[in-house]
């Protein structure tokens, strides 16, 4: 682990610490609804939650915390409790929780992953988990679950992702069996090729049976898995989705006409050579991607504790910023909180990284002067310790 | 409301109401009645239909043996007779609602909490699929069409989702405060105690931490804790145990101390298990069913060992 020396003098801790009291002394961090009902837990240097069965009364404790206190993390749980500080977990009588989703480029298995490992990020890590976001909201949440826009709230973790919070009062009893059902339902475990509305059907005067499928009209998953064959027809990649090459080159000869039989549910044009192939990629395409089993606890576990949003991240010291428009979002920009001041820091190893509008690094085993936010992203990140010439 | 109507539902306001200013003469009568719907319940696992019409002072027996069976099962004090018998009621009654109009299915759903729109489809909110949905392989919500937040179910399937609406709405009533029930009602009580199994006691499988998997220890646990597991629950854990030697008659002794246990059900299951020679599901497929808790690096909860270490469950 980190050097013993660290936990000795710990500089570094003290000027994170620092430089998040005053920003908090500046600004209000907005409280979650029915503060008083939440458990709330604490982090610190060593771990994201260091104490937790905690209990904040109001607006007025939280910014109080905040600003004695002063945790590297913070955040709350998606339940609401009859007595939060109550411990074991039962005493505290659960009386409902948000709906809340974990997007985090670290699931995505990203190429960019194998260049700059888990600890970092790039603009293909964020754009890609922002994408996914957008996907959940859009093909997910809002046609099939029928969430409204405005119960939907999207917010930056702070580090590599997305967290999604519904809102709605009417997902606040889903049990946890419940939670992991929406979980199936949107990563597409346990799908079903029969279930999607694909049927073999005999015809008169012919031996083979004729298969029909999902229409391009069809709401949820048959609905997607028709528009993306069809789009995958019509940009001439059905190999993509496990066609064999020789087969896909038959299709696409006609492709008019196949589109058009797609169209009405009529899918015994696609050859599927290898169905099970098939199917897994197109799934696998159009699931959402929440990580494993364990990473979609924190949708399924109805006892999560979760980052407060606009609070600062202890791994980065980026703001985990509520977004409002997600299409002009920029979260190394629009979560930079600190200031352009100059820190002098010397750098153990980090890859090319941005932050703000500028690109740092690589860096190794050198001193540098750097503006206060890449400083303490550096700093947060255990990269990095104060220089004192 | 009609009597017949609370006769076949009578968990509902309408007979309750009913209740509340009826008054039935055979007292003997209605302990018996209310004393075979709970032996009923406990023993088969239902209670049987009436194929007989029957005139208004039966049916108001009927209606109070519901009552007094309530009463019953209270005295018994168990909670494994509770979940049998709210079982068996529930059951009882969606075999009424198969037969009966949708009028009177819409008011029993009403009456539940479950908004319903008839389109020729049986349209309900995925929040009370999610509550009602018997929890197996062919009520996963994935395979459903959701549109709006709206799943549109079979008449069939709506009316089983009812069954496990009233089953939970009986089973929270319960049970009653025993004070102040009348002694001939604690008579019945001892005579049903005296004619109905024993509770089955969990059978004595060690559950040291380590000796199995995470996902087959929860099982377990879950099984202890006296819950319905689901289909897929159960057809995992009994064919994992069979694959580590557990024998046939072990693993229906285990399974006994489910509520809705059926030993004829569970042996036919099991032993069917057991001579095709299944092999317990892969951690693929307990991921799959929902039933996967942890990431302990192996293929197979069969390759777990006691001590092997993988990435906790953080």
């Amino acid at each position: 682990m980190e050097s013993l020396q660290l936990r000795v003098s710990n500089p570094e801790e003290d000027y994170v610490k620092r430089k998040f009291r005053e920003y908090y002394e500046r600004v209000e961090v907005p409280a979650p609804e029915e503060i008083e009902r939440r458990e709330w837990g604490f982090g610190g240097w060593e771990r994201k939650i260091e104490t937790r069965h905690l209990r904040i009364g109001s607006t007025d404790e939280l910014r109080s915390r905040l600003v004695r206190d002063t945790p590297l993390f913070i955040s709350y749980s998606v339940a609401y409790y009859e007595f939060p500080d109550m411990r074991p977990m039962e005493r505290k009588n659960w009386l409902g929780a948000d709906l809340v989703f974990d997007l985090d480029s670290d699931h995505l298995e990203l190429p960019c992953k194998s260049r700059h490992g888990a600890k970092w990020v790039c603009d293909e890590c964020l754009n890609a988990v922002k994408e996914e976001s957008v996907k959940l909201v859009e093909q997910f949440l809002i046609p099939d679950f029928g969430f409204s826009k405005k119960e939907i709230e999207m917010n930056f973790s702070g580090n590599r992702g997305y967290h999604i919070h519904v809102r709605d009062k009417s997902v606040r009893e889903l049990g946890a069996y419940a939670r992991r059902e929406i979980v199936d339902y949107l990563t597409g475990t346990g799908i079903d090729f029969d279930s999607m509305g694909f049927e073999h059907v005999a015809v008169s005067g012919r031996k083979e049976r004729k298969l029909l499928g999902p229409t391009l009209t069809d709401p949820a998953w048959p609905g997607r898995i028709a528009k993306l064959v069809s789009q995958l027809l019509a940009e001439k990649k059905l190999e993509e989705a496990g066609v064999g090459e020789r087969e896909a080159r038959r299709i696409y000869k006609k492709d008019a006409q196949f589109l058009e039989s797609i169209k009405e549910g009529k899918w015994d044009v696609v050859k599927l050579e290898n169905k099970e192939d098939f199917w897994r990629n197109v799934v696998g395409r159009l699931r959402v991607k929440l990580g494993d089993r364990i990473d979609q606890n924190v949708t399924a576990d109805t006892g999560k504790l979760i980052r407060l949003p606009e609070s600062l991240h202890g791994e980065s010291a980026l703001l985990a910023r509520r977004v409002r428009d997600i299409d002009k979002f920029d979260p190394l920009k629009d979560a930079v909180v600190f200031g352009e001041q100059p820190v002098r820091i010397k750098i153990k190893k980090a890859p090319q990284f941005r932050v703000g509008e500028h690109t740092f690094g690589p860096f190794k085993d050198e001193e540098r002067e750097l503006p206060e936010y890449a400083a303490l992203f550096l700093i947060c990140k255990k990269e990095a310790v104060l220089w004192k010439s | 409301m009609e009597l017949s109507f609370c006769s076949k539902y009578p968990f509902t306001r309408e007979a309750k109401d009913l209740m509340s200013s009826a008054k039935v003469g055979d007292e003997f009568q209605l302990a018996e009645l209310a004393k075979r719907r709970v032996i009923n319940s406990v023993k088969d696992g239902r209670i049987p239909l009436l194929n007989v019409e029957l005139d208004d002072p039966q049916l108001l027996l009927q209606v109070a043996s519901y009552a007094v069976s309530r009463m019953i099962v209270s005295l018994l004090k168990s909670r494994y007779y509770v979940n049998r018998y709210a079982i068996a009621e529930a059951k009882r009654a969606s075999s009424y609602l198969e037969r009966d109009s949708d009028e009177n299915v819409l008011h029993i759903a009403r009456e539940l909490g479950v908004e319903c729109e008839i389109d020729g489809y049986y349209a309900v909110s995925f929040q009370n699929y999610l509550r009602y949905a018997p929890k197996s392989v062919d009520y996963k919500l994935v395979n459903r069409k959701l549109r709006e937040g709206v799943v549109r179910l079979k008449r069939e399937e709506f009316i089983r989702l009812l069954e496990e609406a009233i089953k939970m709405k009986i089973e929270s009533g319960l049970p009653l405060k025993t004070e102040g029930i009348p002694d001939r009602v604690k008579e019945a009580a001892d005579a049903v105690r005296a004619s109905i199994p024993k509770e089955p006691k969990p059978t004595s499988i060690s559950l040291e931490r380590g000796e199995f998997p995470p996902c087959i220890s929860k099982l377990l646990e879950d099984l202890k804790t006296v819950e319905n597991l689901s289909h897929t629950a159960r057809w995992a854990l009994a064919v994992y145990l069979l694959n580590v030697g557990m024998k046939v008659d072990e693993v229906v002794r285990l399974f006994s101390t489910s509520p809705d246990f059926d030993e004829s059900v569970t042996r036919y299951q099991i032993e069917h298990a057991m001579k095709r020679g299944y092999k317990a599901s892969s951690c693929a497929s307990m991921d799959s069913y929902g039933l996967c808790v942890s990431n302990c690096g192996v293929k197979s909860p069969l390759g777990y060992r006691r001590g092997s270490v993988g990435k906790s469950a953080a």
